[in-house]
């Protein structure tokens, strides 16, 4: 019966039931949906987490980064300053692999790429020598042979046998230069013969401009430690003398050495984790097995090589200023092949194995990778950037997990927002639901206490109403929600793959450089949770229920013989009969219905405020980091982390410097350099010239260029030049010097050329500002030869070296005037006297660049100047476009800022629509219930003969001033969030007036209400 | 054989600012098959003796005893379900329960199955001189005097042997108002019920059995 009647007595009162099933069914719709969003997105991490792997590249960014093969003695100081156990330490690094690499050799292993320093060496056997055949090094004006000129002359002879040559070409005829070896060969006599086949795809300085025939070139040249003549008389393999045989094993040795990489995990080394390489064959090795390893597959060729087999490599030693100087050692090592990686020609005869550093000594500029967690990567990285010494940079390469699983955690922080906020209107609904259907039944508990009802009969009435509302609306919200589940988390996949999908938005970015991985969206979600909630909302409606209950049973139950009376404090008459002295006093009388408007109207307004002021914060922030965030680019090579070695044409520079929203282009275009007395003695022969083209090629460079930016010894720091007095950067760019092309070998220029040198440099030479110094240059002229010039340069400027090498920056002109870079046209101040247009065209027909930087004038307009390039078809990285110059933006700390922002700002402005909607909704009904559940009072007025407008102005005007009261608290505890402009006051207004609507328009409906139908309603 | 007496009841109202004994020293009996009336002006008691007779309170002092047990001592819910019945100056009738249910309930509340309940309560309904159409009509539908009928035939419907009435006839026109008592008054001299009236109307006073006036909290 009670139940029956429970039920009965909620299905009668039609729209209260309906509106509070419809707000619990919707409320629990919202929980849901938030909640199957979030453990979707939790689901999404943690799937990420399982998909990728992150690791960060330690380099030092010295002057020849990234030359992999260079000796840098800072890079090794930097080094050996870095912490093992601190980067270890750090919270999120799980290994640190240093960036040594080891040697090994082992019988059979043919390189057939990668660094082959004596690749062109050979040690051969020769027979059926001819007669020396001349040739005459320049032509006459009939195009015949110059007899006057300079001559050389070489033998033909038939390779017999190669002792060691990289292609063991045999029994085919070759030219034989005998250069200054002295090599004077016997007609019919077999000679074994020391030296080099020499490129003849090259030019043909390369190979003391010998005439090409079509035939295999041997350059006969010196040994590399013995002095010994490099030709002796041989008439078969049996009778080669030692020292050819030693040479022969040497130039086998070096050519065919074997990289080993050691690492903690094969997974986590760059080439794989980037996906340059994958495994063809058997599995990643164990990283508790050590020496089990990955190998090339030109390796696993060579020695027949498959999964679990073993081979043994003899360990050999690099020197300390050249890896590729290789000598034995006795030390053996075996190593177990767990995978075969496919074939890369970069990387052939290499082993990835497992095992702690090479301890041998640091080459190139990677100091070593750290393995990451992938979601406390990037905490990790900032703080392993904030331990590391000057100049080295720590790069982060995650595959994309940031991109991947940002959205996700976006979503996620959304959903939980919205999880509690629906789970606050649920308490909040669910409160008001128990007041309004039990707490305000005092009537009917009365009733059934005056009957003698037994309070759990009571309980079971009013608990069966309540359960049928709550637990019918939380069902039909459940199943509703559960067929919205599938558009939902769609929607959800739909807008993080679209954030992190944008092609565009990559391109020419260094976001894009390094491997994006993707990943299926595919995934379940368990219906546990949901279910929860709906028995969460249940229970805590029971819970609100029985409070309320108790309330109301308070009235009808035992006072123990004595009854406490509560009396209204403060006055009780009413002297005046105005609306608004009604209002007031009826506030103050209000006890908590008077409170209760105030205080929910400075929390809305709180929260609107606070919601507001953060999006407009956003705003203001992503406005700032636009105007205040420069954002530069750069030449690079095709992966997009090389920009050494770039030959970057005048015509791609002029494009830039055209191109609108770039400015300060800087290039510049380096000549080695050295001081006279410095140079070794390198001997006049052939191999003398060549080890003096070695020699130079290791020297540093006289850099021209039009600001220091351009300088790779300041793309990572600031170049803090000291100045003598009077002169500034801006010398780089304006100063007219003579350029270096146009400058006679034979006189050198007195006129100084202004230069900025390294302090390191000037102290070790007894130099200081103002002084002056005479430098050898070398340059290509335009048929490729050689030349050399003296130059004269003031040091009017230092800077801080920080490792790599001295180099010397000087202004443009000295190898290109500004004006030509501009518009091709030669400025005639700096034309030499008798020098005409040809002979100008000739010399700097198309000259190049080696480096390259802009600034993009404001990061707002970074999308238009991305399409800019595009436009102009630069291409970008891993892209080869029609304009061959792959162009880099260094925009990824401000992309980074501005996709936060964004997101910030995206999901700030829905939030802030639809929780102001919420609110203002919520006002409305706050101020509708509040009125409507006081229709009695509302009639008694108008029963004693009150207006309508008296009415209508005592209701609205309480209900004013409290909601009035409620905002400006609200107001005024939060000024300190206002962020300006009308957003959160317009917000806080239209709470008010909707507030004040719902008053309104509830006092409407009451009044159209029949007057004896409101006198007789239960309040 | 008295089943009700009222034995030197005291009953204290305490607030913040005063203390107000409401009744003092009151002692009385009540007989069944008569018809009493407790008379007084606004504030003299009226209500808070009727609420002690009815068992929603026990007295500050002294007893109420029915059938010569006191309240204080016994269940008052049990007491409520089975030995007073009241009814209401307002009725009190649920407003979202039918005319029918209304009457059914307490007879549910003892146990009585729905069906002869709600038979019960037909009859009952037809006793206080009411169409079976007002059944299934809900108390916003129906008269001052019909609802007061109906809350009659609910009292009724508990089977106790005392029937309280608190201002019966309060919210009732002259006609209705005799209907009514005529009704009570039958129920005493004809079924034996002990009806005690409580009200500040003379004419209904007089015309009871015996009359009991109060005054500032004592019988005079």
């Amino acid at each position: 019966m009670f139940i029956r009647n429970g039920i009965n007595s909620v299905l009668r009162e039609k729209g209260r039931t309906a509106l509070f099933f419809t707000l619990i069914a919707f409320l629990t719709i919202a929980m849901m949906l938030s909640l199957s969003v979030l453990l979707y997105c939790d689901a999404m991490m943690n799937a990420c987490e399982e998909t990728y792997r992150s690791i960060a590249l330690v380099e030092y960014m010295g002057s020849e980064y990234p030359d992999e093969d260079e000796p840098d003695a800072s890079a090794r100081k930097t080094a050996a300053a870095v912490s093992d156990d601190a980067i270890l330490s750090v919270d999120g690094v799980t290994a640190w692999t240093q960036g040594n690499t080891a040697a090994g050799s082992v019988e059979g292993y043919v390189r057939q790429s990668g660094s082959m320093p004596y690749g062109n060496r050979g040690v051969i056997i020769v027979s059926y020598i001819s007669d020396p055949v001349y040739q005459w090094k320049e032509r006459d004006e009939n195009g015949n042979p110059d007899t006057t000129a300079e001559a050389f002359f070489y033998y033909t002879a038939i390779l017999e046998t190669s002792i060691y040559s990289r292609n063991q070409r045999e029994g085919v005829i070759i030219d034989i230069l005998p250069g200054d070896s002295g090599f004077v060969p016997e007609k019919g006599r077999h000679y074994v013969l020391n030296g080099s086949f020499p490129d003849t795809t090259r030019s043909a300085s390369q190979i003391g401009d010998f005439p090409m025939n079509g035939l295999t070139v041997f350059r006969v040249e010196s040994f590399f430690e013995s002095e010994d003549p490099p030709y002796a008389e041989c008439y078969g393999i049996e009778e080669v003398p030692e020292v050819f045989r030693r040479e022969a094993e040497h130039c086998r040795t070096m050519n065919n050495y074997v990289r080993i990489v050691p690492c903690h995990d094969v997974n986590d080394v760059y080439v794989f984790h980037q996906n340059d390489l994958q495994l063809s064959e058997g599995s990643m090795p164990d990283a508790n097995s050590p020496y089990s390893c990955v190998i090339t597959a030109d390796l696993a060729q060579s020695l027949d090589l498959h999964p679990d087999d073993s081979f043994t490599l003899s360990m050999l030693k690099q020197a300390e200023d050249d890896r590729y100087y290789l000598t034995a050692t006795d030390e053996k090592q075996v190593f177990t092949v767990s995978g075969i990686a496919n074939d890369s020609s970069d990387y052939g005869g290499t082993v990835w194995t497992i095992a702690d550093d090479a301890n041998t000594p640091l080459f190139g500029y990677l100091l070593g990778t750290v393995s990451l967690i992938n979601n406390q990567a990037e905490k990790a990285v900032e703080e392993l950037r904030a331990m590391m010494p000057d100049l080295v940079r720590v790069t982060l390469f995650d595959q994309g997990y940031n991109s991947a699983v940002q959205p996700f955690r976006e979503v996620r922080k959304t959903s939980a927002n919205v999880l509690t906020i629906s789970s606050a209107g649920v308490i909040t609904v669910l409160l008001l639901f128990a007041f309004l259907f039990i707490g305000r039944q005092k009537d009917s508990v009365k009733i059934m206490v005056s009957l003698g009802t037994p309070g759990r009969k009571i309980a079971q009435w009013f608990l069966s109403g309540a359960l049928l509302i709550c637990g019918g609306a939380s069902a039909a919200g459940t199943v509703l929600a559960m067929l919205l589940r599938p558009a939902i988390i769609s929607a959800v996949n739909w807008f993080t793959s679209s954030v992190r999908g944008k092609d565009d938005f990559l391109w020419y970015s260094e976001t894009s450089v390094g491997m994006v991985k993707q990943m299926s969206f595919e995934l379940k979600i368990p219906l546990w949770p949901n279910l929860t909630v709906t028995l969460a909302i249940i229970l805590l409606a029971m819970m609100f229920c029985l409070a309320f209950l108790r309330l109301a049973s308070r009235s009808g139950t035992r006072r123990k013989g004595r009854s406490r009376v509560r009396v209204p404090r403060g006055r009780t008459s009413l002297r005046h009969r105005g609306g608004l002295r009604f209002a007031i006093l009826s506030i103050r009388r209000g006890g908590l219905r008077s409170l209760l408007v105030p205080l929910v109207s400075m929390v809305l307004t709180v929260t609107v405020i606070t919601l507001s002021g953060m999006y407009q914060n956003w705003q203001r922030e992503l406005d700032d980091a636009m105007d205040k965030l420069q954002v530069d680019g750069m030449a690079v090579s095709l992966n997009g982390t090389y920009y050494s070695n770039l030959a970057l044409p005048v015509s791609a520079v002029r494009q830039l410097q055209s191109t609108e929203g770039i400015t300060g282009v800087s290039v510049s275009f380096g000549f080695h350099y050295w001081l006279q007395e410095e140079m070794p003695a390198f001997g006049n022969g052939e191999s003398g010239r060549w080890k003096q083209e070695i020699w130079i090629a290791s020297q540093p460079e006289l850099v021209a260029l039009n600001d220091l930016d351009a300088a790779k010894d300041f793309y990572y720091a600031d170049a803090n030049a000291q100045w003598l007095p009077g002169w500034d950067e801006t010398m780089l760019a304006e100063t007219a010097v003579m350029p270096l092309l146009l400058r006679n070998p034979i006189m050198t220029v007195s006129d100084p050329i202004p230069a900025v040198c390294s302090t390191a440099f000037l102290e070790s030479h007894g130099l200081n500002l103002g002084d002056t110094l005479f430098c050898q240059v070398i340059y290509e002229n335009h048929a490729g030869r050689p030349i050399e010039n003296t130059v004269v340069i003031q040091a009017v400027g230092s800077y801080a070296q920080s490792g790599g090498k001295p180099h010397i920056y000087v202004p443009l002109s000295f190898y290109l005037p500004p004006e030509m870079m501009s518009n091709g046209v030669f400025p005639d101040e700096l034309r030499p006297v008798g020098v005409t247009d040809e002979q100008i065209n000739l010399l700097f027909g198309r000259p190049t660049f080696r480096t390259c930087r802009f600034h993009i004038t404001s990061a707002r307009h970074l999308e238009e100047v991305r399409q800019r390039l595009r436009d102009q078809n630069f291409s970008s990285v891993r892209h080869i476009s029609a304009n061959r110059t792959t162009i880099l933006l260094r925009d990824a700390s401000f992309l980074k800022l501005k996709e936060n922002m964004d997101r910030n700002i995206a999901i700030g402005r829905i939030m802030s629509i639809l929780i102001s909607l919420l609110i203002i909704l919520i006002g409305f009904i706050l101020s509708w219930l509040m009125t409507f559940s006081r229709r009695r009072e509302f009639a008694l007025m108008r029963g004693f003969g009150a207006t309508g407008v008296r009415v209508f102005a005592s209701f609205f005007m309480e209900q004013a001033i409290l909601s009035l009261a409620g905002c400006l608290a609200g107001c005024l505890a939060f000024l300190k969030l206002y962020a300006g402009g009308m957003m959160q006051p317009l917000t806080v207004v239209s709470y008010l007036i909707c507030y004040l609507l719902g008053t309104a328009v509830s006092i409407r409906m009451i009044g159209k209400t029949d007057l004896m139908e409101l006198l007789t309603v239960r309040e | 054989m008295s089943v009700f007496e009222l034995s030197n009841v005291t009953y204290v109202y305490q607030s913040q600012y005063q203390r107000v004994e409401a009744l003092k020293g009151i002692s009385c009996r009540f007989e069944p098959g008569r018809l009493y009336a407790i008379m007084g002006s606004s504030g003299s008691g009226k209500t808070t003796l009727l609420s002690l007779m009815a068992g929603l309170d026990i007295p500050t002092e002294g007893k109420v005893l029915s059938d010569g047990v006191s309240t204080a001592d016994i269940d008052l819910e049990q007491y409520r379900r089975e030995r007073v019945a009241v009814i209401y100056q307002d009725f009190r009738l649920f407003p979202l329960l039918t005319a029918a249910e209304n009457v059914m309930y307490p007879m549910e509340l003892r146990g009585m199955d729905p069906a002869s309940a709600k038979k019960r309560a037909a009859e009952l309904i037809r006793k206080v001189g009411l169409p079976e159409t007002t059944l299934d009509r809900f108390p916003a539908m129906l008269s001052g005097g019909e609802q007061q009928r109906v809350a009659i035939a609910r009292a009724l419907g508990m089977k106790t042997k005392v029937l309280l009435a608190d201002e019966p006839t309060g919210n009732l026109d002259s006609e209705n108002s005799y209907n009514i008592f005529k009704i009570l008054e039958d129920l005493a001299h004809e079924d034996g019920y002990c009806v005690i009236i409580v009200t500040h109307d003379s004419e209904l006073g007089e015309r009871a059995d015996m009359t009991f006036r109060l005054r500032d909290g004592q019988l005079i």
